[in-house]
């Protein structure tokens, strides 16, 4: 038996013993490692997520805490080895951050409930390392998405447990703020050294900060580093019936499309980069020969750029920007 | 460096509202006392308190009719406020009441078997004191009754917003029976009863104050007791188990509280609404604060204050007849509650 923060063998999960969400699985997840918990909509995130936490059984296997199986650890135990940050958002008027944060502290608290200057200094810790310590006097219902995502965090920062859960954290989240939160969890991770799981749609900022990924799929439980699946091209298992792709080469995953006309394209850098981009959002196959109808050559002109669409060798148009030649290349 | 938190829970801001509260209910209770039917000057008030005055008529009103009147109206208040704003919390409904939970209806058809089934049944008439006190035992064994129901629910059902639809359906069941015993009775009790369900805070004196006061008490030591639970419940039943609290135990002693208040004030007073309702908002708007542990003493003094004044109201200062209480209370209270909605529109979790 491991001795790791969360250690999940045989779970079988599900509603239905005849008919579990997917095949029973062992995991474990250490201490001070970032894992994101990815799988299509309804394979089973949350009950996993409530099934570690003991919110729900499972159909069959055992979680262990430290060593120690679930139902061996009171409520009040439990609270001080896990925090669970929901994907409600809290939004109660007249409730301010840091009185906020401070109820996270209940589990540690004596039975008059009244925090010490200790845990005050541990809720404005908490509000300064997940970088909202400016907004400690703000109503929790005025501050924006990104800003209560922080102060959610900063809650289970107080609670000062081992373990993190955060049922999709960056769902509210523009695409600055998702990568931040991320990253923040990452780096708590690492120096706080608690073992921080969350649930997550976003696989590109997941696979870009992560050092593990947990993925569900209705053939079984796959782990691993990021890197590693998308070497092994697990991944295409994730995208199955679907229209993705993921490339692994770029380590980008691309929309699925037919390619069909053939178009030649010249430049350099950048500029080439986007252009093939562009190329391929409309449906051509990019290539380097030069005896396709059409030919796109991107030049530098003074600080700009300059595109030249070719049929036959016939110069057709030139454009200044990548909208005009999408607007041209749609025409085609 | 050692840091002061103190501030964090009661600042000076928050001291200066107590303060401002203090006076005002000293202010209101004393209003309370001299004004009515019969006007009674300060000094002839104080003159009785602290010792004898000459005006026997005056010592009766002041000291055997307005002063328990003036109690009741303290406990009333300050129950009806506490139960509020207990079910705005744990339900997290900006509607909810004490009543939420048919407490009141329960009561209130303790009330109706009592006056409207089994007295026209024996055909005995209950008269003065013996039919007051069984009023009240009827109401107390109605709500407790409809107690029972919502804690055996509320161990099984875990979905808080299922426990209230229930509430709410026991209440109507409750309110249905009511009326069917309304139309099988005869005038004179159908009138006892309306007049009943009007509300008043006369009818409670001697002993049943003394009840009443004790039913108030644990009440109240109970809310106190909540205030943790209370203030981290209001995040939602996946925060609070987060953090380790036991939901089911701490649901049913704030049920338990709410029973014995909303219960007490129905039994004794009749069914009196919109203090419930209005007094826990006007607290949150003027204390701006999701802190339990100054609302709860917030609400206390504003629910006394208000009905202390709605009482005084009510009595007609000046002129020999009363209006009933719920109807003062109603006409008053609404103008509150559209002002505090129209003013925070923001009621998204509370």
């Amino acid at each position: 038996m491991s001795n790791h923060p969360i250690s999940i063998s045989n779970i079988l999960l599900g509603y239905n013993p005849l008919n579990p969400l997917l095949p029973g699985f062992s995991v474990d997840a250490p201490k001070g490692e970032i894992i994101a918990l990815v799988g299509r909509n309804g394979i089973g995130k949350s009950t996993l997520i409530r099934t570690i936490i003991g919110e729900q059984m499972p159909l069959n296997g055992t979680v262990c805490l430290n060593g120690v199986p679930l139902k061996h650890w009171s409520r009040r135990q439990r609270a001080r080895l896990i925090a669970y940050v929901p994907s409600e958002q809290v939004r109660i008027p007249n409730l301010f951050i840091r009185d906020f944060v401070a109820l996270a502290r209940f589990p540690h608290l004596g039975w008059s409930k009244s925090l010490g200057s200790n845990d005050w200094d541990l809720v404005d810790q908490s509000l300064m390392l997940v970088g909202i310590d400016h907004l400690a006097n703000r109503d929790i219902s005025t501050v924006s998405d990104g800003e209560r995502q922080r102060a959610m965090i900063a809650f289970a920062l107080a609670q000062n447990s081992d373990i993190i859960l955060l049922d999709e954290p960056t769902a509210f989240l523009d695409l600055p703020n998702k990568y931040e939160v991320v990253r923040l969890l990452s780096n708590l991770a690492r120096n706080q050294q608690k073992t921080i799981i969350y649930s997550t749609h976003d696989l590109q900022g997941a696979i870009s900060e992560v050092d593990t990924l947990w993925m569900m799929l209705e053939s079984g439980f796959v782990y691993g580093a990021p890197e590693d699946i998308a070497f092994s091209n697990k991944f295409a298992k994730l995208l199955e019936k679907s229209e993705l792709t993921f490339d692994t080469k770029t380590g980008l995953f691309n929309n699925q499309r037919e390619h069909t006309k053939p178009i030649t394209l010249e430049g350099q850098g950048n500029a080439l980069f986007w252009t093939k981009r562009l190329v391929e959002r409309l449906g051509f196959v990019s290539t380097e020969q030069a005896n396709t109808e059409y030919r796109v050559c991107c030049k530098p002109l003074n600080s700009a750029y300059i595109w030249e669409v070719y049929q036959h060798s016939a110069l057709i148009s030139k454009v200044n920007t990548l909208t005009e030649l999408g607007v041209l290349l749609r025409k085609l | 460096m050692p840091k002061s938190y103190a501030h964090k829970v009661f600042p000076k801001r928050n001291i200066a509202i107590f303060s401002m509260l203090g006076i005002l209910l000293i202010f209101s209770f004393g209003l309370n006392l001299l004004l009515g039917s019969i006007h009674i000057p300060v000094k002839a008030a104080l003159q009785i308190f602290f010792g004898n005055s000459g005006n026997e008529l005056w010592e009766t009103i002041l000291l055997d009719f307005r002063l328990p009147k003036s109690i009741t109206a303290i406990l009333a208040g300050a129950a009806l406020a506490v139960s509020g704003l207990q079910m705005q919390t744990t339900f997290r409904n900006p509607l909810a009441g004490p009543y939420v939970l048919g407490i009141s209806s329960g009561a209130s058809l303790g009330v109706a078997i009592m006056l409207l089934g089994i007295s026209s049944l024996a055909a005995v008439n209950l008269g003065g004191l013996l039919a007051s006190f069984s009023l009240a035992g009827a109401a107390i064994i109605g709500s407790m009754l409809v107690l029972l129901v919502i804690l055996a629910v509320s161990i099984r059902v875990k979905d808080i917003m299922t426990i209230l639809i229930l509430g709410m359906m026991f209440g109507s069941a409750a309110s249905a029976l009511v009326s069917i015993l309304q139309f099988f009775s005869d005038e004179s009790m159908l009138k006892a009863f309306v007049i009943w369900t009007m509300g008043s805070l006369s009818s409670v004196a001697g002993m049943q104050l003394h009840v009443f006061l004790i039913i108030v008490a644990i009440g109240i030591a109970l809310a106190l007791l909540s205030i943790p639970m209370l203030n981290v419940m209001q995040l939602g039943d996946t925060y609070a188990k987060g953090v380790g609290v036991n939901i089911g135990l701490s649901r049913a002693v704030v049920f338990l509280s709410t029973s014995l208040l909303a219960g007490g004030v129905t039994a004794f007073c009749g069914p009196i609404g919109f203090i419930g309702i209005a007094i826990p908002h006007i607290g949150r708007m003027v204390f701006r604060t999701a802190n339990h542990a100054v609302l709860i003493p917030g609400v206390i003094l504003l629910g006394s204050i208000s009905l202390l004044l709605l009482d005084t109201i009510s009595q007609l200062p000046g002129y020999s007849i009363s209006l009933p209480i719920n109807s003062v209370a109603a006409i008053m209270g609404i103008p509150i509650v559209i002002y505090v909605v129209l003013k925070n529109k923001r009621f998204t979790g509370l």
